[in-house]
């Protein structure tokens, strides 16, 4: 068995399209003259599950290697992108962004002094601009609502 | 002839600065990512409660039309599609961004559009009694036709790999039930959680699968110079002649395409750009071209969404019926301004009609100013270093996808698929069949279960009806045509 990511990714897909499979046993079966709410979604997994296979059997003539390159660097910001998703409602937009974007740049190497203040101070600004003042579209406060 | 009395009333500074105005605002938010052309008029719309019909009306047609094209711009530069109707558009565009060819596509982007959005238009103007009764033949079992042939598209925008196309494009497919059940109402896939119920919002995928995967891509080489080359020295950097020659049958087929899916209700801007880019494909004697910076790759999606706005508001003015979304907001404009769309329209508000026709022209005018001035200045965007480009990226997809609906959910939504459609990029899945699969999956079953209600079970329906025999049996063929290239050529080498 080749762990390749043809293999891999299609251990996935039939994983997943099972999942969902198994799922549509949960709905309620209709009368024959109505379709059921089953009928689609069970079709779809059952295609999925045999392109995941094929997938699958592919990984034995071909070999798929990813390559991910600046790994900690991309796995840094994407935690970091995680820790602004969460605790944006609870801190409010306008302090999390500018701090968001600041470590962000850091992170990425970005040293000019304009740079580190000016990128997220306008960036914050405009958003709050654009979105909130002309569009009227609310931005979460977090505390500060 | 009253058009003319028409375009004399346009030409007034203020009705004029309210098209400049409305088109600026459609153009940007058409290009942001996570603001789309219905959520752009729907927001503009209270501004024109006040206002006198025809500015009002006028004021939202600026956006709607300048926010279809907008959202091109980010679609081609960024592969992030400002706006659904432009995912197609960034299959090739960024191909092109890639080559150093941004102006170019970003030229074309503007003239297309322009060219479907006016010849909408006239079809709109001459046509539009006889157009709208064609629209109404459209049942259930036509519109599932539709969306089944849609759906068929994915093997055109696979690209390399057939099968991973389709493994996009069955994931989407399941993605699009989970939610309550739209005919029997029963949650489906929602695992207990009330966030899904309503299901997955596809705004927030797209802009995960498109903006936020490529921001993640780019963090990979983040610290190595561009390679690509942005003076004006590049071949091919600039639009030529010879380039709008080579697609002006592409424009024009796909304005048709536009003007004519437009029409139909329920189908919109979205589903029409890429029929267009399915037939320019199909017609392109370059066909492997596509997907690899093909300029009629973007010709043929622009020329089309523009041009399924004329078309929408053909149904809409003619006979109350709304084309798409953004006309369905609209409606609402008309209605509170005391018009009644519908036959009687045309009798007793023939000024008023007539002082559209010529906004929506000048309109497109409008745009193609705003867009031949903008290319350089768009491009600059790609001046900017990776570096600080990157996390405004990322903080503009959570506040687009937090703007959709308030909610966080959206967020976590757009985080997610940002990881998955990373892991896509990587692995060579695209992105674009589940963006399809999305839009089109929940019409298709619905469209399908109503349409065996109609017929008590019988799949007579869908082959007895001629518009819909038609559209699956093109739809089969484009399934199956590239397996049989496919065995042509292996016999053919054989």
């Amino acid at each position: 068995m080749k762990w390749n990511s043809h293999f891999i990714i299609g251990l996935i897909v039939m994983g997943f399209a099972s999942v969902f499979f198994i799922q549509t046993y949960q709905l309620p079966e209709v009368s024959s003259l109505q379709t059921s709410a089953a009928f689609m979604p069970r079709m779809y997994s059952v295609l999925l599950f045999i392109c995941g296979l094929l997938l699958l059997l592919q990984s034995f003539r071909k070999s798929g290697n990813i390559k991910v390159e600046n790994k900690k660097l991309l796995s840094l910001l994407v935690l970091l992108l995680l820790l602004y998703i969460i605790l944006m409602p609870i801190i409010g937009f306008y302090v999390v962004t500018p701090v968001f974007l600041f470590i962000a740049l850091w992170f990425l190497k970005v040293r000019g002094k304009w740079s580190l203040i000016l990128v997220p101070s306008i960036a914050t600004l405009s958003v709050f601009l654009f979105f909130q003042y002309l569009l009227k579209v609310p931005i979460p406060l977090g505390l500060f609502a | 002839m009253e058009l003319l009395q028409g375009l004399m009333s346009v030409f007034h500074w203020e009705v004029l600065l309210i098209l400049i105005l409305g088109c600026a605002a459609g153009i940007s938010i058409g290009a942001l990512p996570g603001l789309t052309a219905t959520m752009g008029v729907a927001l503009i719309l209270p501004i024109t409660f006040g206002m006198e019909a025809a500015s009002g009306i006028l004021l939202l047609i600026g956006v709607y039309f300048g926010s279809i094209y907008g959202g091109s711009i980010t679609a081609i530069l960024l592969r992030t599609p400002g706006t659904p109707s432009s995912a197609a558009t960034a299959i090739d565009g960024y191909e092109l961004t890639k080559k150093g060819h941004a102006q170019k596509a970003l030229t074309m982007a503007v003239v297309a559009s322009v060219i479907g959005g006016i010849l909408s238009v006239i079809l709109l103007i001459f046509v539009a009694p006889s157009l709208a009764e064609f629209a109404l033949k459209f049942s259930a079992p036509e519109t599932f036709a539709l969306a089944f042939f849609g759906i068929t598209i994915i093997s055109s925008i696979s690209g390399e790999s057939l099968l991973k196309g389709l493994i996009a494009g069955f994931f989407g497919l399941l993605i699009a039930t989970i939610g309550i059940d739209p005919m029997g109402g029963f949650p489906r896939f929602t695992f207990g959680s009330t966030d899904l119920m309503s299901g997955i919002n596809f705004i927030p995928i797209m802009i995960g699968l498109f903006a936020a995967a490529t921001a993640f891509e780019s963090i990979e080489d983040i610290f190595k110079k561009s390679v690509v080359d942005f003076s004006k020295a590049v071949k091919g950097a600039k639009l030529t002649w010879i380039d709008f020659k080579y697609s002006i049958v592409t424009i024009l087929r796909s304005s048709g395409i536009g003007a004519f899916i437009g029409m139909i209700p329920g189908a919109g801007g979205d589903i029409a750009a890429f029929v267009a880019y399915n037939e320019a494909r199909r017609f392109s004697k370059d066909k492997d071209s596509f997907g690899k910076g093909n300029i009629n790759g973007v010709a043929a999606p622009e020329a089309a969404n523009n041009g399924s706005t004329g078309g929408a508001m053909i149904p809409l003015l003619t006979l109350g019926i709304p084309g798409d979304a953004v006309t369905a907001v609209m409606l609402g404009a008309l209605m509170v301004q005391g018009l009644q769309p519908g036959p009687m329209l045309f009798t007793n508000n023939m000024g008023l009609i007539n002082t559209l026709f010529a906004g929506m022209i000048v309109a497109n005018l409008i745009i193609l100013m705003f867009g031949l001035l903008g290319v350089k200045l768009f491009t600059k965007v790609l001046l900017i270093p990776k570096m600080i480009l990157t996390p405004i990226i990322l903080v503009l997809c959570v506040v687009g996808s937090y703007s959709l609906n308030n909610n966080m959910f959206d967020v976590w939504v757009m985080f997610t698929f940002g990881l998955i459609g990373y892991f896509m990029l990587k692995f060579g899945i695209p992105a674009s069949p589940i963006i399809l699969a999305i839009i089109l999956g929940p019409l298709m079953e619905s469209s399908f279960r109503r349409a065996l209600t109609m017929s008590n079970g019988s799949y007579e329906i869908f082959y007895t009806r001629p518009i819909s025999a038609t559209l699956i049996a093109v739809g089969l063929i484009t399934l199956i045509s590239p397996f049989i290239k496919k065995w042509y050529t292996n016999k053919r080498s054989a």
